[in-house]
């Protein structure tokens, strides 16, 4: 594998650490509140719902929708001059949380709003696996 | 009851002097420096000397500087009462000062942020654990997700949008102080480069090195002083704190909680607002401020801003000093100094004739929601 240079997600915060964990078993989970259900993103100690400490590690289902999207244009970081121009999307999961995230498998010019979008692991390195997102290719 | 509590400071405390320094690219000083210049500058302005200073509220600023310590021993200042905030927009550093004056903490206060953010190259580039690995990095990237989801709602295009870009630089073009002198048509804006799409060049501020201060005092002490008072008529604040990437944060909607609590406090509504400022990091933040402001309904933001309204000699002329994307960024420091030379008159071709009462608007990021109110 090519060296990696864009930025990386710590896998030392142990608060993340299992988002990133899953990732590269190449599932979707989030932390959850055992007690009211909240959807903790990012992960915290206490739910910001019901301020109860634990807390749940669940899967979800990886289907989801773009809440809105961009398209970058401007090198604002070296690293992504090889992707010029890319996109960055806020996908919201039909569980309800939401993600920063890219789209894959779609020209930018193509993308829209409230589009249909699945779960797509991209194995950047031996280590991280991103969670980006690809055009839904069925209905579920 | 809060809204009956913030009527009772009402004209209470007033804006006695204001300092602005040129706005440029000066790698010789760091942003104390120009913190202390625009100190001097509104000391001149007010007529005070700085043994009348018993309050200090300053601004951080980039590298560690801009804390209260440092610029207290730079100014050789001993306040009765000093703090710093960790957040610009100059809004939230007024209500800590007019906090500060009707609560018998300090008579005089001086309110001042510098910076030297465009010498340091230091453009808040750098994003987040969550966002940076796939590139979301700078404001442009959550401002053109809030806009491309404004145009997906309510129908915004582009051709709308440019009318902020294209009459703040018609603004700056009259302004002295503005960094931005060279003339911009719908044209030129459409025709422009993305930065971040839907966010075109002309959408986007523009860093520079500079400083501001503002000195305030009783309604009382003020009508003493060397220049006509500007009085603070009304002030709200509210936040989005909690919110993290949904519609509640990008979207704003905690801004029409300031708006439902400033009009009352202020006693005045939309309507009699002579001129008008937001903060414009990106042309997002007016589009959307005008609608949870009230000035338009929701999603009307778009066709609001057509045929001139908010340009100079329209119905409300918006941001007469060019604003952040043509005058300076500055962190939203410009803004209330330009309402105040507005209110007296002294804002020479941009002046905006017979203008009694000014409103500023601004948030901190997509977290917190500030205004303020001012008459003459």
């Amino acid at each position: 594998m090519p060296e990696y240079k864009k930025p990386l997600p710590s896998l030392n915060n142990p608060r993340t650490k299992p988002f990133w964990e899953a990732a590269k078993q190449h599932e979707l989970m989030f932390q959850r509140c055992p007690e009211c259900g909240y959807y903790r993103n990012p992960p915290a100690p206490r739910c910001p719902e019901c301020l109860a400490v634990n807390d749940d590690w669940v899967q979800v289902s990886g289907r989801g929708k773009i809440w809105s999207f961009n398209v970058y244009h401007h090198l604002f970081s070296k690293t992504f001059e090889a992707e010029i121009p890319y996109n960055t999307a806020l996908v919201e999961l039909e569980e309800g949380p939401r993600l920063i995230t890219n789209i894959v498998g779609v020209r930018n010019e193509d993308l829209r709003v409230e589009m249909p979008v699945e779960v797509y692991f991209d194995d950047v390195t031996d280590e991280v696996s991103l969670v980006k997102f690809k055009p839904m290719t069925q209905s579920a | 009851m809060a809204v009956a509590e913030l009527q009772k400071l009402r004209n209470r405390v007033a804006i006695a002097g204001i300092g602005t320094t040129p706005q440029g690219v000066f790698p010789e000083k760091d942003g104390n420096d120009e913190a202390a210049d625009a100190f001097c500058l509104a000391l001149e302005d007010s007529g005070l000397t700085k043994d009348d200073v018993d309050g200090l509220i300053t601004c951080k600023s980039y590298g560690g500087l801009g804390i209260d310590t440092q610029m207290a021993a730079l100014l050789g200042l001993n306040p009765r009462y000093s703090a710093t905030l960790d957040y610009g927009t100059c809004n939230f550093s007024v209500h800590l000062a007019a906090m500060v004056i009707a609560s018998g903490f300090a008579d005089v206060v001086a309110c001042m942020y510098g910076t030297n953010q465009r010498s340091n190259r230091n453009f808040f580039n750098q994003g987040g654990d969550d966002g940076a690995p796939y590139g979301f990095v700078n404001i442009g990237g959550p401002a053109s997700l809030a806009l491309r989801r404004h145009m997906y709602e309510y129908g915004t295009t582009e051709e709308q949008m440019s009318a902020i870009a294209v009459t703040f630089r018609q603004h700056a073009l009259l302004n002295p102080i503005a960094y931005m002198k060279t003339p911009i048509t719908k044209e030129d804006y459409l025709n422009s480069r993305y930065i971040v799409a839907p966010l075109r060049l002309f959408d986007m501020c523009l860093i520079t090195d500079g400083g501001s201060c503002l000195i305030l005092s009783s309604a009382e002490r003020a009508r003493d002083m060397k220049k006509p008072p500007v009085y603070i008529m009304g002030m709200a604040e509210n936040t989005g704190l909690r919110y993290f990437q949904n519609d509640a944060q990008l979207m704003r909607p905690f801004i029409s909680e300031v708006a439902e609590r400033i009009y009352p406090a202020a006693g005045v509504s939309q309507k009699d607002i002579d001129v008008l400022y937001i903060q414009d990091p990106t042309s997002v933040w007016p589009l959307q401020m005008l609608e949870w402001y009230g000035f338009c309904g929701m999603g009307e933001g778009g066709q609001f801003i057509q045929n001139g309204r908010i340009g100079l000699g329209g119905e409300l002329p918006l941001n007469t000093n060019g604003g952040q994307l043509s005058e300076s960024y500055m962190w939203g420091w410009l803004h209330i100094p330009e309402a105040v030379r507005q209110l007296r008159g002294e804002a020479g071709p941009r002046q905006v004739e017979g203008a009694e009462i000014a409103q500023y608007c601004s948030t901190m990021a997509f977290h917190k929601a500030a205004s303020t109110i001012l008459r003459r």
